[in-house]
């Protein structure tokens, strides 16, 4: 169920050079939260989204991010948005347009489905065109630079890799529990004792990362390979997309 | 000058467990010495005091002639390298290069002199550079991961090494490698290890280690040999040494 | 339409509050951050961090596995209490932020536009009251048994669960997406089944903690060894 957490960690296309590779970290995170943001903002219309899906592949075939890659990416993370897009698309009321017993699928639901996938998907792919690229580090290090809490970015970086070790754990724990044959339902006392448990294996191991972490002498925040300085192209690229979202909402107004 | 000298060091963990009841003993320049003792005799509590990780709740510590204070830590981070037993706790950057970096970047190593640090140290470890530099992490086999770690470490050109279990769970043939690494290193090296033959064959002196406190020390040839002193202490004869 | 929202939950998407209530709610939120940063920052202390970040990536977790409620509807973890009582009420808000930020961004889950309302709803209600609910029941009772404790933390976490569903029916009521008086019944009952999920797995979870790592609760019972320092 949690697969899709290393896969998240992973930034397969990061060492490759392109346009899209030459923005500085900043900028990158830049356009993708804007369009994520413009995504969220822009009416449910089904040529608004065509435009910011081709808007998104043009970055895509600026990045060279392999299509292969990405649309493995956006498998894995839609099997895990799926329950709640399911869930959705039982869930409304209006003219029913197939009825599975007492699961109905409404016109109206269907609508909303479609809407919440289209929009899930716009952001998604614009969110893994910057952690395909950019590895988590650097993104972290984007946000600090950006004025974002220190005390956030050190927790948010925490999390990430305590997500990581967690899936590490749970997979571990899940195997010895089969070898022992725990069966598939488990008691609620059982199930507390592998969430405690699981819990205190994670921080138990994050404990051991952190001291790792100073006896190399860490001492709070990465040390950056120098900070590029934002050149012209990054500004241009930042101010480019906000231009694309603030021109889709002012043109869907206009008509 | 003594490079690492401990003094009665008194270690107890929140729970009450007491890990360490006066520790004392001095390493010698150059000199490489083996820490045996049974699981939970205090050996990896006792390394993670050296360089500083844990606070010694009683006694003193010097390191390379300094003594461990909150303002030397810089210091002692860097003259003290500390190579876990677990390379997953070690290994925490996306790719090899940067991981082996993140050391000396902390001493603030940058441009060119960062990366030729990077390919020296793991040239030293075997891992050829142009191949493993841009490798991520995650999918080097453990025999890899454990030399990546202990290039992260010699990159911060520590004057000791500490290596808590170098060889668990290496193959023989990554156990022979790890040897012949350990002696040809110059740096003075502690090394906490259930493996005897590994001691025997790289260290000249042995401490050993039980229930917080240092039952004996010595050559390691005379002390390994003693088989009722090994297995009162829950050791055995190396295996070289069974006949 | 009050069906749909009681399996979303209480992660509320976009497209759903009026632009006011969006307003409002992100300055109430912008306001609890900051106040909760300023907080943590006077308190900060080494060992919280590596906390905060365990618990952020516990909870992530933990929001993903779903439990069946009542009629196919199914509720999950939504950790305010735990975050609570395991780091206090403002680092515990911090983390819960730290939560919904990723979620947000990477899976589209609960949306942008509502995240300052989420982060009210959870991190304020749930976390704060949650953890001062919890407070007052255990030291009222005397802080010595386990049982105190588990009430404390059962009691706590469905009262912040009923809380939460209160906030969100009355933002979606003045957003004038739903009707006060048809939303707020449903959500009440649904809730209240969910909420005895929340306080079976943070009871189950905090027990643990208290019987093997005492010292890792934010108030640690009178048993635990201070640590030396």
């Amino acid at each position: 169920m949690l697969l899709h957490v290393p896969t998240f960690s992973l930034a397969a296309a990061a060492y490759q050079d392109s346009p899209w590779h030459r923005l500085a970290p900043r900028a990158r995170l830049g356009v993708s939260l804007i369009l994520v943001l413009g995504v969220a903002v822009t009416p449910a219309r089904l040529e608004l989204w065509g435009i910011y899906a081709l808007f998104l592949l043009l970055l895509i075939v600026v990045s060279q991010v392999s299509p292969v890659t990405m649309v493995k990416r956006l498998g894995v993370e839609l099997v895990f948005v799926g329950v709640l897009l399911l869930s959705i698309l039982w869930s409304g009321q209006g003219t029913p347009l197939v009825s599975l017993g007492v699961l109905q699928i409404t016109q109206d639901s269907l609508a909303r489905f479609g809407g919440v996938l289209a929009k899930a998907l716009l952001s998604l792919v614009s969110l893994n065109l910057l952690t395909l690229t950019t590895p988590a580090p650097r993104i972290l290090q984007a946000l600090e630079q950006l004025r974002f809490p220190r005390l956030l970015v050190r927790v948010l970086e925490l999390m990430l890799r305590f997500l990581a070790v967690l899936v590490d754990e749970l997979g571990s724990m899940k195997r010895a529990a089969q070898a022992r044959r725990a069966g598939t339902l488990l008691g609620w006392g059982v199930a507390g004792n592998i969430l405690g448990s699981l819990f205190l294996r994670t921080y138990g191991r994050g404990e051991r990362v952190h001291l790792a972490m100073q006896a190399r002498g860490f001492k709070g925040s990465f040390q950056s390979t120098g900070v590029p300085p934002l050149t012209v192209i990054d500004g241009l690229a930042v101010l480019g997309t906000v231009g694309f979202v603030v021109g889709v909402l002012l043109w869907q107004g206009v008509r | 000058m003594k490079p690492l000298v401990v003094e009665s060091l008194f270690y107890t963990y929140p729970d009450g467990t007491q890990a360490l009841r006066g520790v004392s003993f001095a390493l010698t320049a150059g000199q490489n010495v083996a820490l045996v003792g049974p699981n939970g005799s205090g050996k990896s509590t006792l390394l993670l005091h050296l360089n500083g990780l844990l606070e010694a709740e009683r006694g003193t510590l010097e390191v390379g002639g300094q003594p461990l204070k909150p303002q030397n830590m810089d210091f002692v981070r860097r003259y003290v390298g500390l190579v876990f037993q677990n390379p997953e706790d070690q290994l925490f950057m996306p790719t090899v290069q940067e991981d082996v970096a993140f050391g000396p970047q902390n001493l603030g190593l940058a441009g060119t002199e960062l990366t030729n640090r990077v390919r020296e140290c793991l040239e030293v470890v075997g891992l050829e550079p142009a191949r493993f530099l841009e490798r991520p992490c995650f999918n080097l086999s453990l025999g890899e991961k454990k030399r990546v770690a202990l290039a992260g470490v010699l990159a911060m050109q520590p004057e000791v090494l500490v290596l808590d279990e170098p060889s668990a769970g290496l193959d023989p043939r990554g156990r022979r490698r790890l040897i012949r690494l350990l002696q040809d290193f110059p740096q003075t090296k502690l090394i906490a290890t259930h493996d005897l033959d590994l001691a025997l064959e790289t260290c000249s002196e042995t401490i050993l280690l039980e229930r917080g406190l240092v039952i004996t020390s010595g050559p390691t040839s005379q002390l390994l040999r003693d088989r009722v002193l090994l297995e009162t202490h829950g050791l055995e004869l190396p295996l070289s040494l069974q006949g | 339409m009050g069906v749909g929202l009681l399996w979303l939950g209480m992660h509320i998407p976009d497209g759903f509050l009026s632009l006011p209530v969006t307003a409002l709610t992100y300055v109430l939120a912008v306001a609890l951050v900051f106040l909760a940063l300023r907080q943590t920052e006077q308190a900060y202390a080494d060992k919280l961090v590596p906390l905060m970040g365990v618990s952020a990536a516990f909870i992530f977790a933990a929001q993903m596995i779903n439990f069946p409620v009542l009629g196919g509807t199914s509720g999950h973890l939504l950790g305010g209490t735990l975050a609570g009582i395991l780091l206090g009420p403002w680092a515990g808000t911090l983390a819960m932020v730290v939560v919904f930020i990723v979620q947000t961004l990477l899976f589209q889950d609960g949306g942008l536009t509502a995240l300052g309302a989420n982060i009210l709803n959870m991190g304020l209600l749930g976390t704060f009251i949650g953890y001062y609910l919890y407070r007052t029941v255990r030291f009222t009772l005397g802080d010595q048994h386990w049982w105190v404790m588990a009430l404390a933390t059962g009691f706590a976490s469905w009262c912040s669960v009923m809380l939460a569903a209160v906030a969100v029916a009355l933002q979606l009521s003045w957003s004038g997406t739903v009707v006060l008086g048809v939303v707020l019944p449903a959500m009440l009952v649904v809730h209240s089944l969910i909420g005895i999920g929340e306080a079976v797995l943070t009871v189950a979870v905090v027990s643990f903690l208290w019987r093997t790592r005492p010292d890792l609760l934010f108030d640690p019972p009178p048993f635990t060894k201070k640590e030396l320092t």
